[in-house]
């Protein structure tokens, strides 16, 4: 299995000259799962009826909008639609990538209630036998709270090698079990057949392995981020006329507390040996991961980390142990992370404890989600926050978050043109590497993004989680990938009893 | 007048099955809860003829109730908007949406508007049958909470009939045999009821049964996964045996109260005068126990009744997110997490119902059972 893009329903693609269009064909007699045709007007109505529509709520649009400009849909025959780009787009297949709605139910309900009509429309009260998909499984029964059952699709588009219709699956069952430890048990009485584990339930499911008959499977580590970012916004509240804004702006002092990151240690106290150092903003498996970037970025050395405090002048001047700004400031920073997660918790602890080792105050306050965000996001006031992101193979998906004009470039979010001269360069980088479908040039532009970010410190990344699944060993073709963390999709339709 | 008084109403159980068909065939009730339903009016109607003080009471009660609804909803709305962010907080760090997109969706469920504009339009809508719109679910608050709470009310009833199944012989027990053996294990459990969490007594009964291999209790839920080609009988027994678990857990905190009540009322009555004279009369112990004091020390039990029923509720928010029981507790904690406002406030209308209900339920028992009291 490969993280290459592969083609789900299209049966061709040609890419034309300019590269700002793509033109997909569907192979004949594809079909909904109530037998009704499945064809182009499907995925173009879809995306100009329905996703790009204002009213209507979805997490589809943006994708469709790439630099905040929508693509063009057209339908050229029944069975072919074409694409295109207001610029030339790394992320062609990306933004096309949208999934096709049944527009020959969907469309009477847009002519004549309108499109916000949707938002209400298949929600949990539906009856489910009435939905139609074009998956491997659809919607037999739904019990609120208790389970969703799911039966083959007798119309799914997909043969396996010797010609037999998939999935080989009749019917699989989702239990709805909101505890983590209760999931666990059940798991391990042999109720279930998969579960996705965290680090801290490995060591107690190994132990019942041989005797309920499941193998436990390390993924790889999960697409999302764990990050401890500095605020250099001058507009913020807490950063306005304080001393802060001079630690946080230099260089030196954030690439020093990029050198208290022990990943070491949280990989193996934290989550149990069940994790992965991270240092670049791209998933390792990404065919754009800098390979370079453990060298390259700062190891855990508080040694070389009390030498660089020293070298900017921030020493302890009145030998109380923890030191001055050379205006004689002690310097003490806010930590802030979502309170409840103990994996952040536990990090953050381990920081203040390796900052107060070479002199530097961190105040570690795990506070509520909504709160962290809302200082994040909308008042700027915060001096440093331990948070993640989910990450993806192709990081284009992250255009809000590392260009300066994003709204998740979190030091300092929405400039109208970069502050800072690395900012600028990493503009131009990502205008390079996504303006373009050269992948030698992509990969070219997100190595150096990848340098600049290590080196300059925006933020500076701790550790990933492993991902790991549990099968029971009744059932075989079990493969699965880190993409989606926690998920058997793309490896359901090809499960069998064994 | 005269024609009241002559009309028997004995007759009017014929309007029984004229009604009860009428919820059956023309609302598509089912035939349980349109029997429930068909009595609980017809009830009400014949009370004209029985007791008619008591239909005056039931009637001041119910309009009492809405002033008592309407503060819980304020009350309801006002925290929820104290605390911060709001249900689209968490999709604003998600690097696929757009932040226009998430200010469109608040717009659309009118979270931008400030929280009275919120408040008077939704106290407008409930009026007119609507109680708002599930945030995060999408979909009616009132399907939604009609899907769990049949669930929950049997969870509670069960863990209730338990214990008060227990407590009240446990109680009995424990005065008769005061300071003794009996007496003192029956306080020891009490006491070690009354200590443990409910939800750490779930983990460790689910622990336990896990390793001990007990395999026909089941781990929590409410039905097993086949239990849709079950016949109706071994539906009823499936659900009966998912909701040994839970019932034990709730079901053993309560006790613990009640038992200790219990006893502390029945040595209260033993020791009165009219028992001394019971028994210088030459009465059996039994008819002592059972006859004269049981009867008054049980009436301060039935006041506690009506405030159970709101704590059972409450409690088994937990315990049904561990044993993943699909009650209305844990559908209330889920969208307190999310802060969907519509459906916190929806499921908050349903209990103060419930409550207030549950202590109308109680005073006419005390009415019923105790002849002192009158119902004016």
């Amino acid at each position: 299995m490969t993280l290459e893009w592969e083609k789900a329903l299209a049966e061709s693609y040609v890419i034309s000259d300019d590269q700002k269009s793509i033109t997909y064909t569907l192979p004949e007699n594809l079909k909904w799962s109530d037998g009704e045709p499945l064809t182009a007007r499907d995925f173009v109505d879809a995306v100009n009826m329905i996703y790009l529509d204002e009213d209507v709520q979805t997490n589809s649009r943006s994708g469709l909008m790439p630099g905040g400009i929508a693509t063009e849909w057209e339908k050229i025959d029944e069975l072919t639609l074409k694409v295109t780009f207001p610029f030339v787009y790394a992320g062609i297949f990306n933004a096309t990538a949208v999934a096709p709605l049944p527009m020959h139910i969907l469309e009477p309900i847009i002519e004549e209630e309108g499109a916000a009509a949707l938002n209400a429309f298949w929600g949990v009260d539906t009856d489910v036998q009435s939905v139609v998909g074009n998956g491997p499984f659809v919607l037999d029964s739904y019990t609120p709270g208790q389970r969703v059952v799911l039966k083959r699709n007798p119309y799914y588009f997909e043969k396996d090698e010797w010609g037999v219709q998939l999935p080989y699956v009749d019917e699989f069952v989702i239990e709805f079990v909101p505890d983590m430890d209760t999931q666990l048990q059940r798991f391990l009485a042999g109720d279930h057949d998969y579960l996705a584990l965290s680090g801290d339930q490995v060591a107690l499911a190994l132990d019942r392995a041989e005797d309920v008959g499941f193998t436990l499977y390390s993924v790889g580590p999960a697409a999302s981020s764990q990050f401890i970012t500095f605020n250099q916004n001058p507009n913020s509240p807490a950063l306005q006329d304080s001393p802060k804004l001079e630690w946080l702006s230099n260089r030196t002092f954030r690439q020093a507390m990029a050198h208290l990151i022990d990943r070491d240690t949280m990989v193996d106290s934290i989550v149990y040996g069940y994790g992965y150092p991270q240092y670049s903003f791209i998933p390792v498996y990404s065919p754009y991961y800098y390979e370079g970037s453990p060298d390259f970025a700062f190891p855990y050395d508080p040694e070389t980390a009390k030498d660089m405090l020293d070298s900017i002048g921030y020493v302890d001047q009145n030998g109380d142990g923890w030191r001055q700004d050379p205006d004689g400031n002690k310097i003490s920073l806010n930590l802030r992370t979502n309170a409840g997660n103990r994996v952040r918790e536990q990090m953050g602890e381990l920081f203040a404890q390796d900052a107060a080792e070479v002199g530097i105050e961190i105040v570690f306050q795990p506070e509520d989600f909504n709160v962290m965000v809302g200082r994040l996001l909308s008042s700027f006031d915060w001096e440093l926050i331990l948070i993640g992101l989910t990450g993806s193979v192709d990081p284009i998906s992250g255009a809000n978050v590392y260009p300066s004009r994003g709204n998740l470039h979190m030091i300092e979010p929405l400039q109208e043109s970069p502050r800072r001269e690395w900012e600028a360069r990493v503009d131009e980088l990502w205008d390079y590497a996504n303006n373009t479908t050269d992948e030698a040039q992509r990969i070219r532009g997100y190595e150096e993004m990848q340098k600049i970010w290590i080196e300059e410190v925006p933020w500076v990344f701790t550790i990933n989680a492993a991902v790991i699944h549990g099968y029971k060993d009744d059932w075989g073709n079990i493969y699965p990938h880190p993409v989606a963390d926690n998920d058997f999709f793309g490896i359901i339709h090809r499960i069998y009893q064994k | 007048m005269q024609s009241m008084r002559t009309f028997n109403w004995k007759l009017t159980f014929v309007f029984d099955l004229i009604l009860w068909a009428v919820f059956v065939f023309v609302s598509g009730l089912g035939p349980v809860s349109g029997l429930f339903v068909t009595e609980v009016v017809m009830w009400l109607v014949r009370l004209i003829w029985i007791s008619p003080m008591m239909l005056k009471f039931i009637i001041r009660r119910l309009i009492h109730m809405i002033p008592i609804v309407l503060a819980v909803v304020a009350i309801g709305f006002g925290l929820i908007q104290l605390a911060p962010g709001d249900a689209f907080t968490l999709m604003s760090l998600d690097p696929s949406i757009r932040p226009q997109d998430i200010e469109n969706f608040r717009t659309q469920f009118g979270l931008d508007q400030p929280w009275y504009v919120q408040f008077v339009r939704y106290i407008w809508n409930a009026l007119r049958g609507d109680f708002g719109y599930s945030l995060t679910m999408k979909a009616p608050v009132f399907t939604l909470v009609s899907q769990r709470a049949a669930n929950t009310i049997l969870l509670s009833l069960t863990s209730l009939a338990l214990a008060w199944g227990l407590s009240i012989p446990f109680g009995i027990i424990a005065a008769k045999n005061q300071y003794n053996l009996k007496d003192q294990s029956i306080s020891f459990f009490a006491f070690f009821g009354l200590a443990i969490p409910n939800f750490f007594l779930a983990f460790l009964l689910i622990y336990l049964i896990s390793v001990l291999g007990i395999r026909w209790l089941p781990l929590g839920g409410m039905t097993s996964i086949d239990h849709v080609s079950m016949s109706r009988i071994g539906q009823i027994l499936d659900i009966g045996r998912h909701l040994i678990l839970p019932a034990i857990v709730i079901g053993t905190s309560q006790m613990a109260q009640l038992t200790r009540y219990m006893r502390g009322n029945m040595l209260e009555i033993l020791g009165q005068q009219y028992i001394v004279t019971a028994r210088a009369k030459g009465q059996t112990e039994s008819k002592v126990v059972y006859r004269h004091a049981l009867r008054n020390a049980i009436n301060p039990m039935i006041t506690i009744l009506g405030f159970q029923l709101g704590a059972v509720m409450s409690g088994a928010a937990l315990v049904e997110n561990v044993l993943a029981w699909p009650g209305l507790g844990r559908l209330i904690l889920q969208s307190l997490l999310e802060r969907d406002i519509y459906m916190v406030t929806g499921s908050i209308i349903y209990g103060v119902i419930l409550l207030v209900i549950g202590n109308l339920i109680a005073d006419i028992l005390l009415a019923v059972v105790d002849p002192r009291i009158r119902v004016s």
